[in-house]
């Protein structure tokens, strides 16, 4: 169990729970276990706390959290490349989808009011084209995959559209927009998260496994396009009637 | 009777009063900055974000700001280089950091100048140009 040098790299579960605690089962770790944990260099520490996310790991793939297990091993191997997350498992998270709800309604509403302005100008029968993006703060819940796999991430909707204005209230649509996933997997001092079998787990430790392991922050990203054909028109109010869901 | 009324409706038209007055009172229009995860229950949506500190404040934002202001319709001053808006502006933080995010990349100038280029319209091409420009060169001072 002891490696050469007395660092302990690979603890059973039973060591975890004597040093750690259980926090889901109101445990607290081993006092004596802890004492000698808190006078190792950090280095040890790090070592120490690299087996715990080797552990994380294999839980999370017992809980069938693959990603999650997936993006917590790419930060461990320490390349620091950018992974592309699969777009179908994204689409699948429920906080995802009402991100993409939101940008969207966003555009129907013409939140900042960008889209009224280039409609005042256009002129009938010309066709033009509008862009313009939303970002949405993406939060992520605490029992959904994507808690672990990413914490709070950010999607970016851009629409490419072309309008063409019919007559005084009239206009067709047709376009794209893409939305563009992205967050950086890295930690944050001072702050900590409530792992399931794990307790609550400190930033403090994935940032001193990356300070002695190899560990690394990386990007992770993907993006995915919608097609939109539509007509629309200002009513009499000058409110925009425009459904794109 | 007629007193209780009269204060009761007074008393009223007293808060709405004060509540139109402190939401369209003009304030500074600081950035505002998504608060990095420290996994809290969170029960506000504005709690997600922050305003910025003034040592967090990019260069040029307010110039930048103003340009992406400009093709919105959010109401606006300008003292001394400095942006204010309504105070109600802030009640939904989300959007305020939107303008933030254009404000502090080329990315909303670099699209605005490609869709204005196929529009054909070029009134506002310099300004533009000058803005990407400042972008360029704070890349190559960090560089």
């Amino acid at each position: 169990m002891n490696t050469n040098t007395g660092i302990k790299n690979d603890l059973t579960p039973s060591e975890y729970s004597n040093l750690f605690g259980d926090p889901f089962w109101g445990q607290a770790g081993n006092s004596k276990a802890r004492s000698v944990y808190v006078q190792l260099s950090e280095r040890e520490k790090a070592v120490m706390l690299k087996a715990n996310y080797v552990k994380m790991i294999e839980k999370a793939r017992e809980r069938n959290f693959n990603m999650a297990a997936d993006c917590l091993q790419w930060w461990l191997d320490g390349t620091g490349f950018t992974k592309t997350i699969n777009f179908n498992w994204l689409r699948r998270q429920r906080e995802i989808r009402s991100a993409e709800d939101a940008n969207i309604e966003r555009f129907e509403v013409d939140l900042d009011g960008k889209f009224r302005t280039f409609l005042e100008i256009l002129q009938e029968g010309k066709t033009k084209d509008f862009t313009t993006y939303y970002d949405k703060l993406v939060k992520a819940g605490i029992f959904g995959e994507l808690y672990y796999s990413s914490g709070n991430s950010t999607l970016n909707s851009m629409c490419h559209f072309k309008i063409t204005k019919k007559n005084d209230n009239y206009y067709t649509l047709s376009g794209t927009i893409t939305h563009s996933w992205n967050d950086r997997y890295d930690w944050h001092k001072g702050a900590s998260a409530y792992i399931y079998g794990f307790g609550f787990v400190g930033d403090s430790d994935a940032l001193l496994v990356e300070k002695y392991c190899g560990a690394k922050p990386y990007e992770m990203r993907n993006q995915w396009k919608q097609n939109f054909e539509t007509t629309f028109q200002i009513d009499s109010s000058g409110d925009l009637i425009l459904k794109l869901k | 009777m007629k007193k209780k009324l009269f204060i009761a409706v007074a008393g009223l038209a007293l808060l709405f009063a004060g509540y139109y007055y402190w939401q369209n009172r003009y304030v500074e229009l600081r950035p505002i900055i998504a608060i990095e995860y420290d996994r809290q229950i969170i029960l506000f949506d504005n709690s997600y974000f922050r305003f910025a500190e003034p040592n967090e404040i990019p260069p040029n934002f307010y110039k930048h700001l103003k340009f992406v202001l400009d093709c919105s319709r959010i109401d606006y001053i300008e003292k001394n280089g400095i942006i204010y808006v309504r105070n109600k502006f802030f009640d939904d933080m989300e959007l305020a950091w939107n303008f933030t995010n254009r404000a502090s990349s080329a990315k909303f100038f670099k699209m605005k100048k490609e869709m204005d280029s196929i529009n054909g319209d070029t009134e506002r091409l310099k300004e533009l140009e000058n803005i990407i420009q400042d972008f360029n060169t704070k890349r190559r001072v960090i560089k």
